[in-house]
């Protein structure tokens, strides 16, 4: 593999690594990434701009749910207005205590077992707005309770 | 801590090690024999592709296993992935022998975890056993960096090196000028997974036995992933495998392929899903409740926002799909619109760069050509 090819392959892991320590992507970190692989700035910004939901807002509790065709079909809407109302989300889709974090998604490849959303890692399927809220509680629950 | 399977004879690859006395030719004259097809939803023929790649001159090749699984209506490479992983690395490794390849990936979508752990599972154990010693190359287990259009076989290749995944133009294809500008195989993961299978069973027993997986969703009793042999009709897969509707409410359609698929309607039930025709195998059923309008909206709205955004036709094609369909779902009629509509939709099918413009307008033909009234 060309060596600028190798470069650019870790830009991605790069934006990530950075998104993750600091919560945001600011002009600065672009840059020193950009000039840490050797490539030019607009070349970092070509690439963070187009995969957003490797920038989604930071929560405690990252809440991504399906809005695709099937999922759709089930009750996906009033789970979303159920998350949204509960958690109290704000305009921009973080909850207003800073724990909670709910964007919409396209499909997440769980439509035999729809409304499916995951929240951090783990995914959640069959849902209703009841069974929503009762998994976040939950999760938060065994959280404090380790 | 769950014990790894012993690796001691290769026991656990039949396939892999029969493929491993097999000349590359031969591997590829059994997967042409077989009428292996992309399973991602273009169907090319398997076999002429390896072939393209095998012949062509270069020190470096790739092949890449296709996880990016993002047609709504899809979840089979979802099961693959996660219940048999060391099928999907067999054909994989099968694949690299065939065309000479020194690297291979496995491109991941980002939100299956459990399919990715899986894979590295079988990965890690892989590479305990050894493998390396027979020649066999690197499997890079690559998280895809998200969205639809990362599933397109030219933009995953844009995405790899950090780039945006926009699709190319082609000619030349990634056979020829693929990741890194080599020669590049990039195969579906049911794809893959049925290779084994080939070369165990042989071409002739294969084609006897073949079964496509197919993806039911929607308004049906029993939602799943259902094997059943090419030309299987939908009424079969609808009312037999499925169950029926989920509810008392009338079958009234089913989008065949994901929503860049083909509408069938009540009439249309006897109808053979064959090669060409069941695409990725997902199926949505929609029973009478269903407001078309919302559905067509609810596609529109997807396509324009996974456009990549490269080319003019789809760029700015699905977002005025997206805007006039959101009018037409409020209450507006559709009229001139609707007409309007249709004609850019040819425009996007015949102008568009990748398959994303040019198929995201189907299901919005369709239903406006056999459910007319409703717009």
């Amino acid at each position: 593999m060309k060596k600028i090819e190798k470069r650019r392959s870790d830009m991605i892991t790069e934006l990530i690594r950075t998104y993750s320590r600091k919560g945001e992507l600011t002009s600065a970190s672009k840059n020193s990434i950009a000039e840490k692989l050797g490539l030019p700035v607009t070349a970092v910004e070509q690439t963070a701009t187009f995969y957003p939901n490797l920038f989604s807002p930071r929560a405690k509790y990252r809440i991504i749910l399906c809005k695709s065709l099937s999922c759709s079909m089930g009750k996906s809407t009033a789970v979303y207005k159920a998350l949204k109302k509960e958690l109290h989300i704000k305009k921009n889709g973080v909850s207003s205590d800073g724990k909670y974090s709910l964007t919409l998604v396209n499909c997440l490849g769980l439509c035999d077992e729809g409304p499916a959303m995951m929240v951090n890692d783990r995914t959640y399927t069959g849902l209703y707005p009841t069974k929503a809220l009762i998994i976040l509680l939950k999760r938060e629950i065994n959280k404090n309770s380790l | 801590m769950t014990l790894m399977p012993s690796l001691e004879n290769n026991a656990k690859y039949p396939a892999l090690e029969k493929a491993l006395t097999m000349e590359p030719e031969k591997i590829i004259s059994e997967i042409t024999a077989s009428g292996l097809c992309g399973m991602g939803g273009a169907g090319f023929p398997t076999g002429r592709k390896w072939s393209v790649v095998q012949s062509a001159q270069s020190d470096e090749k790739y092949v890449i296993c296709n996880a990016e699984e993002g047609e709504p209506g899809a979840f089979k490479d979802r099961y693959i992935v996660e219940k048999s992983p060391d099928k999907v690395i067999e054909g994989l490794l099968i694949a690299t022998r065939a065309v000479g390849a020194k690297r291979a990936y496995i491109y991941v979508r980002r939100e299956y975890i459990e399919g990715y752990r899986a894979l590295k599972r079988v990965l890690r154990a892989l590479q305990i056993d050894r493998v390396h010693k027979r020649g066999i190359p690197e499997i890079v287990l690559w998280k895809s960096p998200g969205g639809y259009i990362c599933g397109e076989e030219s933009a995953l290749l844009e995405s790899i090196p950090g780039r945006r995944a926009e699709p190319r133009t082609r000619p030349p294809y990634p056979t020829e000028r693929g990741l890194f500008g080599k020669p590049t195989l990039v195969n579906n993961v049911e794809t893959l997974a049925n290779v084994p299978l080939i070369i165990s069973l042989g071409a002739a027993r294969f084609r006897k036995s073949f079964r496509k997986l197919f993806c039911i969703s929607g308004d049906v009793k029993r939602r799943g992933v259902y094997e059943a042999r090419p030309g299987v009709t939908l009424r079969k897969l609808v009312f037999g495998h499925a169950e029926g509707m989920r509810t008392s409410k009338e079958f009234k359609l089913a989008i065949v392929g994901g929503v860049s698929g083909r509408a069938y309607s009540r009439d249309e039930l006897d109808l053979k899903l064959d090669y060409g025709v069941f695409g990725n195998g997902a199926v949505i059923v929609l029973d009478k409740s269903r407001n078309l309008r919302k559905t067509v909206y609810n596609i529109a709205e997807f396509f324009a926002e996974e456009c990549c955004g490269k080319c003019a036709p789809c760029r700015q094609g699905t977002a005025k799909f997206e805007a006039i369909l959101k009018k037409i779902k409020a209450g507006k009629n559709g009229g001139r619109d609707l007409e309007r509509l249709k004609i850019l939709s040819k425009v996007m099918k015949d102008t568009s760069l990748c398959g994303l413009g040019q198929t995201a307008t189907n299901v919005f033909d369709d239903l406006t050509e056999k459910f007319g009234h409703e717009f």
